[in-house]
């Protein structure tokens, strides 16, 4: 029942984003109707973020426990991240070539995201040549901690070091991207609503993987 | 192997893989500057900031305009294909072109444009 009822607020929650999507963010100056673009990249990156990091947590975890449901569940978290970030990289690229004038033009925002998906990329292709489920977990959990290093690195800091066509963040520093409040409404929500849906995913494999 | 060496050593590969990229300056940014530019003679992406005071535009549609980069470098530009739609909003710009020295002019094909800081409504800069 209880959960019936969590399922219901957070499908409202969803059609609520919807709308705030489509009907209520602002078409400001130059961006136009690309706008929209802004509440689907913005969210992937951060959860796909969000997803190595917990992929970290869980591994470390790992190592002290020796559980091999918290390898799987990094594994699984790793997962996710590789996938929202692919979704970040392709709906920035649609973005660059309306934006930028051009769908890959290997600016450093460009270059380190795809040095980023190359070292998640490894880590799969490792994980399913060792067939000992052990020596699996422990390498998956080594990689996966070591990987994580490169993350802040490659996702924060190079495409500040650099010239970049990405525009500086929203939250942060003073020299920060001013937003049109109507669309900074509907990012924070889109966030919110993006980091709920996420738990909730986590949540059920979690609860599958113990079951298992 | 303990786990804790196996992390040392790939954090000790990782660290030396940033500090290539690092060290070498063409590998992550396609972009250089006006004397890079010129230096260079080749087909380069040369980015700077658009003089709005300099832009003509010639017959044939055609555009010919001025860029400054971070060190007060300036070059004129001269745009090839028709008059962009989104260039009177750009400030930071990527021209993708040669410089030639005979008539000391970067002739472009191809223009970037970074996204600006501001999204406001009614802050229409044109």
């Amino acid at each position: 029942m209880i959960k019936k009822l969590r399922y219901a607020i957070l499908t409202a929650a969803i059609a609520f984003n919807i709308y705030l999507v489509f009907f209520f963010a602002n078409e400001v100056p130059v961006l136009g109707k690309t706008v929209r673009i802004l509440f689907l990249h913005v969210p992937s990156a951060w959860i796909g973020t969000s997803g190595f990091a917990i992929a970290l947590i869980f591994s470390i975890i790992y190592l002290i426990k020796e559980k091999s449901f918290y390898a799987e569940f990094a594994r699984f978290a790793a997962l996710t991240g590789f996938v929202l970030i692919i979704v970040a990289t392709i709906s920035g690229s649609i973005w660059a070539k309306l934006q930028w004038n051009s769908f890959w033009n290997w600016d450093p925002r460009e270059t380190s995201i795809v040095l980023l998906i190359l070292i998640y990329a490894a880590y799969f292709t490792i994980q399913s040549s060792i067939t000992n489920s052990q020596t699996r977990n422990k390498v998956s959990s080594v990689y996966l901690i070591a990987a994580a290093f490169t993350v802040p690195v490659l996702i924060f800091i190079i495409p500040r070091i650099y010239f970049s066509l990405h525009p500086s963040p929203v939250i942060g520093k003073g020299e920060g991207t001013a937003l049109d409040n109507t669309i900074k409404i509907t990012l924070f929500y889109s966030l919110f609503c993006s980091s709920w849906i996420y738990t909730e995913f986590l949540l059920r494999k979690s609860i599958q993987l113990k079951k298992s | 192997m303990k786990p804790i060496k196996i992390i040392f050593i790939i954090i000790s590969f990782a660290l030396i893989f940033l500090g290539i990229i690092y060290t070498s300056s063409d590998f992550l940014t396609p972009y250089v500057n006006i004397q890079e530019a010129i230096a260079k003679g080749k087909r380069v992406q040369v980015r700077g900031k658009i003089d709005k005071n300099t832009i003509i535009l010639n017959n044939e549609n055609t555009i010919t305009f001025s860029i400054k980069d971070d060190t007060n470098s300036m070059i004129t530009v001269h745009y090839k294909k028709k008059f962009p739609a989104n260039f009177h909003h750009a400030d930071d710009i990527v021209v993708i072109g040669k410089y030639s020295k005979k008539d000391n002019i970067f002739h472009a094909d191809e223009i970037l444009y970074k996204c600006p800081s501001k999204y406001q409504t009614g802050e229409n800069k044109n």
